[in-house]
């Protein structure tokens, strides 16, 4: 699927809501991975934003597994010492556990050199970090 | 009196997951394989968004599956860069 002749881009991570917007089929989320993987780039889902889009949406589940097998997506898996960090950045920021899985998609981009993330659901993770890197899929 | 706890965000999830699927499984997979036909600017934002310098437009052609009909009337409203580094 590389095209050898392009520079791997850097990693880009998925939030819940573009997760399921590439589940559900929708062409800029289907497009834009694309690019990213065909040009070498990887893609990082992390598992709480993959919790969060598998429990909003049973149905989808399938459609979740068949994207995150895919050659060049890592799962970010929520160690312990990396549940201790994403829950100090929501305490850091006063905000609600119910936003677990954006914390997780923040740390996990700042993780990989405040990589840029694909977003449904952009003024969740502006709460958590002014700063990060997004585009609306 | 307790502190004013922010909303939860989830609202933006809410919707992506009560909206139906736009292709079948069947499509779907076809689409992760070998995506899906989508206008050159639609392409053009997305080598925007995923860092990729753009290769041109034959190469883009040579690439993905693009549709002859381009004249911006097919990207999605909600397709925009929110904030972007200055480089790579």
């Amino acid at each position: 699927m590389t095209d050898p002749a392009t520079t791997p881009p850097r990693p880009r991570v998925l939030d819940t809501a573009a997760l399921l917007a590439l589940a559900r089929g929708e062409t800029y989320a289907i497009v834009v991975t694309d690019v990213v993987l065909r040009s070498g780039g990887r893609l990082v889902v992390p598992a709480c934003a993959l919790s969060a889009a598998v429990a909003a949406r049973p149905a989808a589940e399938l459609r979740l597994l068949a994207c995150t097998e895919q050659d060049q997506v890592d799962v970010d898996d929520l160690t312990g010492a990396a549940a201790r960090r994403v829950g100090r950045l929501l305490a850091r920021a006063k905000l609600p556990t119910e936003l677990l899985p954006a914390a997780h998609v923040v740390h996990a981009a700042i993780e990989r050199d405040r990589s840029p993330v694909f977003t449904g659901d952009p003024d969740a993770l502006r709460r958590i970090d002014p700063d990060l890197a997004l585009d609306e899929v | 009196m307790g502190v004013k706890q922010p909303e939860a965000g989830s609202d933006a999830v809410a919707v992506a997951a009560g909206a139906e699927p736009v292709m079948d499984d069947a499509a779907f997979m076809d689409a992760l394989d070998h995506g899906v036909p989508a206008p050159l600017s639609l392409y053009r934002r997305a080598y925007a968004a995923a860092g990729v310098p753009w290769p041109g437009d034959d190469e883009v052609r040579r690439r993905h599956r693009v549709t002859a009909a381009d004249n911006g009337a097919e990207i999605p409203t909600s397709v925009r860069v929110l904030t972007w580094p200055t480089r790579e």
